[in-house]
């Protein structure tokens, strides 16, 4: 029912794409990501938490439809509905249903509640498509509860020592992750210009957010001196935080488990902290769809694939753009290692 | 156990002494005494031996680890050593009471006198308890792995800030025999005993590094003397002890037995302040000699001969157990005279020290400085007290070497301009490494470069771009030394990017023979 095409993930009955990365008639969305929302195409269909944040990224002007989850649409015949994938707000799996036929497209998820995103839903299918950025056994993340508390202890400690506390992760996801989780009762917390926009677009759809402080040319350096900030991380290399008295820098990423990575990121604290489902929770989500067949993209596409046909499944892996910059759990950013990406 | 690997992390990372020496405190502050003693032991570099060969590791926790060997092999891959992939992939017992770590450390000390069973039945037990960095730490401890030192100096400052003790008396005291269950963290920290002043040094006379011309004044009278590339220190003999002190507080007697031996010779109540050099056949060798030898753990006769050194007497703060502090640096001077020439210890040196008459005395040892191999003079006043914090010595560096490189790699500086340049020097037909430096040239040249190196970029490297080798710049050396580290088996210290060489051709460079004869 769906073909995976150089333009992207293709329905030709009801002649829509998925998260296609060339312009096409009619795209629906996953999630706003860069790597999954390129801009240009004639209209799009995306949930409805993702809309504003859609028209901040790819233009006010797109043409855009939006969906509640598990609100149905018919396409050519084709129903198409959404489905929470728990990657971040508003990101939906896609379900398209023909002749009794369902398919399921992941997009990007994660199966552990944030609190913030609606939570993973598995939804049952013929035929599923999987991502696979954290697809090794290696990858096996903390309830995220251990984390916070680690990310409280720290910016605790840093105000005890007088210095500010910097933490880097990309303005949409992993921001509004830490932001609803960490402990606002220890500081005032501030965000990043960019973050602060992404914040606006969310709430316009219905995103409740903690209250937090922007971050502008004109705070004063001693204001953030028991202050947590949520920055995207380039911001650990420039001028502007070097002239800051005392303070620390963190990281959030599923990256951070792995020591070179770690190391490569040259931060003061890593936290193992990823938007994306680790080697257990991908399983977990193939199984709980009860497929019978997989196609599995973007990651480590191979090793999931071959460990899922060893388990008696119908795997294969297939080529996407997937997983490029635009997500601090894609390697993209902490510096490149290229064999993970397609 | 959390919270020491936490703490470990934490040292890793850590961009300055302080942060570390707060880290340690705050750790401190989190645990009882036992814990306390242990983590001290293992930051001071005081650990058990391999216990568990790695090959046995491996394959015990292959039992442990439920997964086809293809899988495990692309998980390797992906991460550094064995005992983090092994951390990783054994799965994680949930809701596990958290161990302190004087527990975890009784039982890994207790491993070593058990059967190859009950080590196997501890394995399968308790490794699975651990989170994954203190699983982590565990594989690399008993597979004799793990590094955790860290500078002495950072311990204690941290005890001494708990305790309130002086810290020489607790460098002292950590750098004796003990282990953790000779040594209670009490004991440690105990209040000072008249013994323990016994082995104090003075505080060190400040230097400082001077880079302006000298300005002559008549009224005080200067005395110039070489200072060599070694390690300044004192060496206190007092009661029949001799401790050998460097400036940052470490204790070094076991380093030197030959210095410590010597000292004892000397009379009763002497304390000298002067540099340890290595030192060949009437020749000072550069101080990464002496290092290699202070890195070693065992102080052989072997390495004593390979290695041998001197201590280059320039000071006496004590004599015949009478403080020198109020003499003036001239009537201790003779005092030191006297001591070396009656003691005729042959590694026990006497400083050269030249009366300054004119600013030409100055500039004359200095250029003589490279030739002397020295790293330049000090210059101090002659009637100038030991503590008298006023009069400072004064450093001046020799004149720096000029190499002549060519521009290798580039990566941008926080402007966004490529400014930070990888350069080489021929080895025959070929180009090797030797400087990285951020460039100090002006905007517009920064710019021209710039402009060059994108589009003369022959790779990519995430951020580091490999240039076509066609730019020449000037740079400036302190010293060139030798290093098994680097391909090209030099290092140079104080490299700085002075000027852009617009007129030379890339073979005009220099090459790696004409730097290593510069060589210290």
């Amino acid at each position: 029912m769906l073909e995976f095409t150089d333009k992207g993930i293709y329905c030709s009955r009801g002649n829509f794409y998925i998260d296609p990365w060339r312009k096409v008639d009619y795209a629906v969305i996953t999630h706003a990501h860069s790597d999954h929302a390129y801009p240009g195409s004639r209209s799009y269909l995306s949930h409805e938490q993702s809309a504003e944040v859609l028209r901040l990224r790819l233009g006010k002007h797109i043409q855009l439809q939006t969906l509640a989850y598990d609100q149905p649409l018919f396409i050519g015949g084709v129903k198409i509905s959404l489905h929470p994938a728990g990657h971040i707000i508003g990101s939906a799996q896609v379900r398209v249903e023909y002749k009794e036929e369902v398919w399921v497209v992941s997009g990007d998820y994660k199966t552990e509640e944030d609190g913030i995103s609606t939570a993973f839903e598995a939804v049952p299918c013929h035929a599923f498509i999987t991502e696979s950025t954290f697809g090794l056994p290696i990858y096996d993340w903390q309830p995220q509860h251990i984390i916070f508390q680690q990310m409280n202890d720290w910016w605790k400690a840093n105000k005890e020592d007088g210095k500010a506390t910097f933490i880097g992760g990309y303005s949409l996801g992993k921001a509004q992750h830490i932001l609803h989780n960490i402990d606002h009762r220890i500081g005032p917390v501030y965000v990043h210009q960019s973050i602060a926009d992404t914040n606006r677009a969310l709430a316009a759809d219905g995103a409740v957010l903690p209250a937090y402080r922007t971050l502008t040319p004109e705070t004063s350096r001693r204001e953030l001196q028991d202050a947590f900030v949520l920055c995207p991380p380039a911001l650990f290399n420039s001028s502007w935080i070097k002239n800051i008295e005392a303070y620390e820098t963190g990281y959030c990423s599923g990256w951070m488990s792995l020591r070179n990575f770690r190391k490569r990121m040259n931060v003061n604290r890593g936290f193992v902290l990823s938007d994306h489902a680790d080697w257990k929770g991908l399983n977990a989500a193939v199984r709980a769809t009860g497929a019978e067949r997989v196609f599995v993209t973007h990651g480590y596409a191979e090793t999931l694939a071959r460990s899922l046909r060893e388990d008696g499944l119908d795997a294969e892996v297939v080529q996407t753009l997937y997983g490029g910059a635009g997500d601090d759990d894609h390697p993209a950013l902490p510096g490149d290692t290229g064999e993970e990406q397609l | 156990m959390r919270s020491f690997t936490l703490l470990l992390e934490t040292l890793e990372y850590a961009s300055a002494a302080r942060d570390s020496v707060n880290a340690l405190k705050r750790y401190m502050n989190q645990v009882d005494d036992e814990d306390r003693i242990h983590a001290i032991a293992l930051l001071t570099g005081r650990k058990p031996r391999r216990i568990i060969p790695a090959a046995r590791i491996l394959s015990w926790s292959m039992d442990l680890i439920d997964i086809p060997d293809w899988l495990f092999e692309e998980c390797s891959q992906v991460t550094g050593e064995l005992p983090e992939v092994l951390s990783l992939l054994i799965p994680r017992r949930e809701s596990m009471p958290e161990r302190r770590l004087s527990e975890w450390m009784n039982m890994i000390y207790a491993l070593d006198r058990q059967s190859e069973e009950e080590q196997y039945a501890w394995f399968m037990r308790h490794i699975p308890e651990a989170d994954p960095a203190g699983r982590l730490f565990m594989l690399r401890l008993i597979s004799g792995r793990a590094s955790l030192k860290v500078s002495l100096p950072v311990v204690v400052t941290a005890l001494s800030e708990l305790s309130g003790l002086d810290e020489k008396i607790l460098a002292k005291r950590l750098s004796q025999e003990w282990t953790p269950y000779t040594l209670t963290y009490a004991e440690l920290v105990r209040p000072e005993e008249r013994s323990d002043r016994v082995s104090l040094p003075y505080p060190f006379h400040p230097v400082i590094v001077d880079t302006h011309a000298f300005q002559s004044t008549n009224e005080e009278r200067w005395l110039l003397e070489w200072k060599w590339d070694g390690l300044r220190a004192q060496i206190v003999y007092r009661e029949g002890q001799v401790h050998i002190w460097s400036e940052t507080g470490v204790l070094l007697s076991n380093k030197f037995p030959e210095l410590t031996s010597m000292a004892s010779a000397w009379p009763e109540g002497t304390v000298l302040d002067g540099e340890i050099l290595a030192y060949s056949e009437g020749i000072p060798l550069s101080l990464t000699v002496l290092q290699a030898r202070i890195k070693k753990k065992y102080v052989t006769a072997k390495i004593q001969a390979e290695t041998p050194v001197v201590f280059n007497a320039f000071d006496l703060p004590e004599h015949k157990g009478q403080p020198l502090h109020a003499h003036t640096l001239e009537e201790r001077r003779t005092l030191l005279e006297t001591l070396v020439r009656e003691t005729a210890q042959p590694a026990l040196l006497l400083s050269t020290l030249v009366p300054f008459t004119s600013a030409k005395d100055l500039d004359k040892m200095l250029a003589l400085s490279r030739m002397e191999r020295a790293r330049g003079v000090l210059m101090k006043k002659a009637g100038s007290g030991y503590a008298d914090p006023e009069a400072h010595w004064i450093f001046r560096k020799a004149g720096t070497l000029s190499v002549h490189a060519v521009l290798l790699y580039a990566q941008k500086g926080t402007d966004e301009l490529f400014s930070h340049y990888t350069l080489g020097v021929w080895n025959g037909k070929q180009l090797v490494t030797v400087a990285k430096a951020e460039a100090e040239l002006g905007t517009e040249e920064l710019l021209e470069i710039d402009d060059f190196i994108r589009r003369n970029t022959l790779e990519k490297f995430g951020p580091v771009r490999t240039v076509r080798p066609e730019l020449v710049f000037e740079i400036s050396v302190e010293s060139i030394h030798e290093s098994r580290r680097h391909k090209s088996g030099i290092v140079l210290h104080t490299v700085r990017i002075i000027a852009w060489k617009k007129d030379k051709k890339a073979r005009e460079a220099d090459t790696l023979v004409s730097l290593k004869r510069n060589i210290m």
